[in-house]
């Protein structure tokens, strides 16, 4: 997964998992790989539960993370 | 760190690179272009041109949205931004695209209300602190992004925003591809999809390049391990006389794609008719404006816009280098009037362009004598 630090975070691929400690609704806090929580919007991942990662560009949840397409 | 650590893995690396080595023999030259400007990125940042043998040769396309912003669309939306009241939002990597009377950073400086945004969530959220104030989210981006801005679009509505627009430059990267298939100097073999656009798109809507156009097409993560493997897998494609659109991003890119974003878009942007990307020119249905149902919430309703094309400088070979024709140092500018400091060309401005990170991991590097 690209380092957003190190990337253009406005490019179309660039993009971060998260895990997703909590979820209230279409609302979650999420945790990168270093830890950092933000708040991340998962109206586009219904079936994403608490303690799985995400694919998160710009604060919204794109992806679930390691299921099998 | 998972799905990081096991995609470097030394060891492996070089087993994939050897495998390509082998597959690729010598008797013919392989044109392999990797759409999405992250791919660019992670190519030149881990030095895979390197682990490659030299009939492999990667192209660099369009897929940077910062770069094929044309420089007529962010005078328009700085002249929105220069309105009065106006508090104009974009994200970062924005900042610094320069129009043709300085950047939005610039203007700024010069007293211009210009905020950096992470998300366009917040930007939603400082038109509901601010109700004196209209609040414009100046949207780029490529599907990827598209769903962030249809969901605050859809927010605002929900919520009876009205302070709030969206000035939207949001592009789709088929009809690009599109137009380079079609451009006659076209000498492409095939195609490393990419990746998190495919999370949004899902993989059908390249099935006309291997269809149409016979070139094999691998979507693709963006670990050095993913990138080689997209390599590979297109190579046994072109042995083997075959082309077809493979997915090697399985562990995020679902086939579908992701359908509830994709409504989202449907619901809140329509296709324009044309839209000029900076090196490529005029692409009809290749970007898409705020649908009417939220005509309230877009800016180019909501505000005068100019309009006016500003025509990129001739000298600058972007067109060509985005085609595969040159090589970014190839191009007579690169380096010395077109650097990252001074972008004249779409190529140069954001970190993501195939000439600014040329320039930051290869160019450097060649230039110490040994």
């Amino acid at each position: 997964m690209p380092n957003a630090s190190e990337n253009c975070t406005t490019c179309g691929d660039t993009a971060v998992a998260m895990l997703i400690l909590q979820r209230d609704g279409d609302d979650a806090v999420c945790a990168d790989g270093d830890g950092k929580r933000c708040a991340v919007r998962l109206d586009f991942v219904p079936c994403a539960r608490t303690g799985e990662s995400v694919l998160v560009h710009f604060g919204v949840a794109l992806a679930r993370v390691g299921t099998k397409a | 760190m998972k799905y990081v650590d096991e995609f470097r893995d030394p060891q492996l690396i070089a087993n994939v690179s050897r495998e390509i080595a082998r597959l690729a023999g010598a008797e013919r030259h392989y044109r392999i272009m990797e759409v999405c400007g992250g791919h660019t990125h992670a190519i030149y940042r881990h030095g895979l041109k390197n682990l490659l043998p030299p009939n492999v040769e990667l192209i660099h396309g369009p897929g940077c949205p910062v770069c094929v912003l044309p420089m007529g669309r962010v005078d328009d939306g700085l002249s929105i931004a220069q309105q009065r009241d106006v508090i104009m939002t974009a994200f970062g990597d924005m900042m610094r695209v320069p129009g043709t009377r300085g950047t939005p950073l610039e203007h700024k400086a010069r007293g211009v209300d210009i905020r950096m945004v992470y998300s366009p969530l917040d930007a939603l959220r400082i038109a509901q602190t601010t109700p004196g104030k209209h609040v414009v989210f100046f949207a780029i981006g490529f599907e990827t992004t598209a769903p962030s801005t249809a969901l605050t679009l859809a927010r605002a509505r929900a919520l009876g925003i009205t302070n709030f627009s969206v000035f939207c430059n949001h592009v789709t990267i088929v009809p690009a591809i599109r137009a380079i298939l079609d451009s006659p100097d076209m000498r492409l073999d095939a195609f490393v999809g990419p990746g998190h656009v495919s999370t949004v798109t899902g993989c059908r809507p390249y099935e006309f390049i291997a269809r149409d156009y016979g070139k094999p097409v691998v979507i693709s993560g963006f670990e050095p391990l993913d990138i080689l493997e997209s390599i590979l897998m297109i190579l046994r494609q072109l042995r083997l006389g075959e082309a077809r659109v493979e997915n090697q991003y399985r562990r995020i890119v679902p086939w579908e794609g992701n359908l509830p974003a994709l409504q989202a878009i449907g619901e809140a942007f329509e296709l324009r008719p044309y839209f000029e990307w900076r090196g490529l020119g005029f692409i009809s249905q290749s970007a898409l404006k705020v649908s009417s149902a939220f005509a309230a919430w877009d800016a180019e309703v909501q505000f005068e816009v100019p309009g006016v094309r500003v025509t990129d400088p001739k000298a600058a070979q972007c067109g060509e280098v985005l085609k595969g024709v040159l090589k970014p140092p190839q191009c007579k500018l690169f380096g010395k009037e077109c650097n990252p400091e001074h972008p004249v060309g779409a190529l140069m401005v954001s970190s993501e362009g195939a000439c600014a990170a040329y320039y930051r991991y290869v160019h450097l590097d060649e230039s110490v004598p040994a």
